[in-house]
């Protein structure tokens, strides 16, 4: 068991570009981080670099007190598991469990009975005489994560370990892998594109982005409180609603509705044009599950929120949610910013198309006019050229009230 | 669809009799009495093991008998161990030169044999190389080890090299994530080099004939040009058959043997799949 900093690191490959920048991260003993972030934006690397399989070009790496930048994989005492497993397939499921413990030649019996407390952990005692390929995919991916678990490693690392298994198979993982982290209660560094799997495992998230860290936090703290436009398009599913804006003292204008910001949601620093120049162009972040169907909402709530008129072009109802569909026009040069965005994001682009989580009893039905609901103290703000948050909407745990169309 | 059928069955059939009437002729010869050698029937009438003990009784054969095993061997073990450094290295690790190393060794493969012997006559002659095991093992060695390296580097290729990390991350030195994991993942490809090393060697008869001169190093294959029947007014026709069905045995009897391990396959189910 230990802790694990990263100080300043830096990966250059051959062509000079920094695959991960200056990187600091401190990882408690015990603790759970997810390092999370679109493909190539340097998660892997990091992971590779804390157990030594990539070389740190600049900085520090500490396990402990030590700092292990030169110390080669087998002397870290880290368990990693693979995205593709790795497992031995001319070895039985046994001696791949055992295989650390054979190359530290402890005594037979020792192996014996760690392989098999870890097979019972892992429901994998009848497959021990078997070969990985006579596995199937979540057999293999427990198979990995028993000759993790086998070894008192200080720390185990996973790097995408669910991304090659079925929807179904992932989130009995997952439910898995929380279940092993609480039990062995070691320091884990998990690696992952999926931000369901980043939320729900992680003590604290770490979001990349081209290498460079963006913010690292509580999944809780990120979602409510995204340091700019990346973290807040990244966390959260369906992600936030960005949208063109501007803002005139304390007038909001998006291209659907406009409304006065609370005085609490005003940006105390807006930049040149200030809330009392001229209108400032900025992007709006509204989350689709900030939304409600007007005619759900209490008229006392409803006051106190924006209701606004659309023309919902789809509506899907997934009987534990329903989701609205709402296009709306913007000019071009202010959605610049939100196709850049969405590339990065690997999405294919900027959808001009708002997206609201509406209660499932709501009667919306396509083509039909109806009336959506917001509250505008969690309207998040962020600057259009440098995507930083200008301002947290004030939460403090207030969550939007409305009438409960079952009557609870 | 019946034309296809028959054309399955037929063709096995055809090729099987092709390949083995020669072979049967063969054993039929080495099973025939000095009288009945030249009398047309392909069945011995009275079938004798008399040719298998003359060539077992005399030195020519059972020393060329002791120098193929031996030359066989000792080249087979150091092309496979050779060519298994080397093509693991050309597999896994950057260096200058790694391309023209494997065109030259194709470029040496490709060399007609024929052509090195009389070279190889003079020079072995004045080094002292000339009738020795070592003389033999070095040619054997140089024609082999570019196909063993070409069929090693592609085994390599194939396994992951997460299949390698995963070995350092579990605490392997990179000695023994090669020897534990790396070499059993490559088995079917050391075996077929192994083999093709092996037979090559067994089997050749230009170098066992041109450059050996007594029974010190002279195989089998070179030995049987110059056998003489059980007597001096014999022909050796049967005795011959009968030392090349013996040096055929071990041909046959390592293919049966290793023919499971030389299916490849092995690292189906090592990732994903």
């Amino acid at each position: 068991m230990a802790a694990i900093t990263l100080e300043h690191v830096v990966k250059r490959y051959g062509d000079g570009y920094p695959a991960v920048n200056d990187v600091s991260l401190q990882i408690a003993d015990g603790e759970f981080m997810i390092l999370v972030g679109p493909s190539g934006c340097g998660k892997s690397t990091l992971l590779r670099m804390i157990v030594g399989l990539e070389d740190v070009t600049d900085g520090e790496v500490r396990i402990g007190e030590r700092v292990v930048n030169d110390v080669p994989p087998r002397d870290r005492n880290l368990a990693m598991v693979f995205q593709n497993y790795a497992l031995y397939p001319h070895l039985t499921v046994f001696e791949n469990i055992a295989f650390p413990l054979r190359l530290r030649q402890r005594p037979a019996g020792e192996v014996r009975q760690r392989v098999e407390e870890a097979a019972a952990v892992l429901e994998l005692t009848e497959h021990l005489d078997r070969k990985p390929s006579q596995l199937s995919g979540g057999q293999r991916q427990r198979v990995a994560m028993g000759r993790a678990i086998v070894r008192e490693a200080d720390a185990y690392l996973y790097d995408e370990p669910l991304s090659n298994l079925d929807a179904q198979l992932r989130g009995q993982m997952r439910t898995e892998i929380a279940r092993l982290q609480g039990r062995l209660g070691v320091t884990t560094v998990y690696v992952t594109h999926d931000q369901v799997e980043a939320m729900t495992l992680g003590d604290r998230v770490a979001v990349l982005r081209k290498g460079v860290l963006q913010q690292v936090d509580t999944p809780r703290a990120l979602y409510e409180r995204p340091v700019n436009l990346f973290v807040a398009g990244f966390i959260g599913s369906p992600s936030m609603n960005l949208v063109p804006a501007t803002l005139e003292g304390r007038r909001l204008r998006l291209p659907f509705v406009e409304f006065d910001l609370p005085p609490a949601a005003i940006p105390p620093t807006s930049g040149p044009d200030g809330p009392d120049g001229t209108p400032m162009a900025l992007v709006a972040g509204l989350r689709p599950e900030h939304f409600e169907d007007a005619a759900l909402v209490a008229p006392a709530v409803r006051e106190r929120g924006v209701t606004f008129e659309v023309k919902v072009e789809v509506v899907e109802w997934l009987g534990a949610e329903q989701y609205a569909y709402v296009p709306y026009g913007a000019q071009a040069e202010m959605v610049e910013p939100l196709h850049r965005l969405a590339a990065e994001l690997d999405r294919e682009s900027a959808r001009l198309l708002l997206v609201a989580s509406i209660d499932p009893a709501s009667r919306i039905r396509r083509g039909d006019p109806a009336h959506l609901w917001f509250d505008p103290a969690r309207v998040y703000l962020f600057d259009a050229a440098t995507g930083d948050s200008l301002r947290p909407p004030t939460l403090d745990g207030h969550v939007p009230e409305y009438q409960d169309p079952a009557g609870h | 669809m019946g034309r296809v059928r028959i054309l399955k069955v037929t063709g096995p059939v055809l090729i099987a009799v092709w390949t083995l009437v020669p072979l049967l002729w063969l054993v039929s010869l080495s099973l025939k009495g000095g009288d009945h050698i030249n009398d047309g029937r392909f069945w011995p009438t009275a079938p004798t093991l008399r040719n298998y003990r003359t060539v077992f009784r005399t030195d020519l054969f059972t020393s060329a008998l002791r120098n193929s095993i031996g030359i066989s061997v000792i080249a087979t073990v150091l092309s496979v161990v050779l060519a298994t450094l080397a093509a693991y290295a050309i597999a896994r690790l950057d260096f200058p030169g790694k391309k023209l190393i494997l065109s030259v060794a194709l470029g040496i493969a490709m060399f007609p044999t024929i052509s090195l012997v009389g070279p190889l006559f003079d020079i072995w002659r004045s080094v002292g190389l000339y009738d020795t095991w070592p003389g033999l093992v070095i040619p054997y060695l140089s024609f082999t080890l570019p196909l063993s390296i070409w069929t090693l580097t592609a085994f390599f290729r194939e396994i992951p090299w997460e299949m390698e990390q995963a070995a350092q991350v579990d605490g392997a030195t990179p000695w023994q994530a090669f020897r534990k994991v790396i070499v059993p993942l490559a088995a079917p490809g050391v075996f077929t080099a192994a083999i093709l090393t092996f037979f090559f060697a067994w089997n050749d008869f230009v170098f066992g004939i041109s450059l050996t001169s007594t029974g010190r190093a002279r195989t089998v294959p070179a030995a049987l040009a110059f056998f003489t029947g059980a007597s001096q007014f014999e022909q050796p026709t049967a005795a011959i058959a009968a030392a090349a069905v013996v040096v055929t045995i071990p041909v046959v009897a390592i293919v049966l043997v290793f023919q499971r391990r030389i299916v490849a396959g092995l690292t189906s189910g090592a990732v994903k799949g």
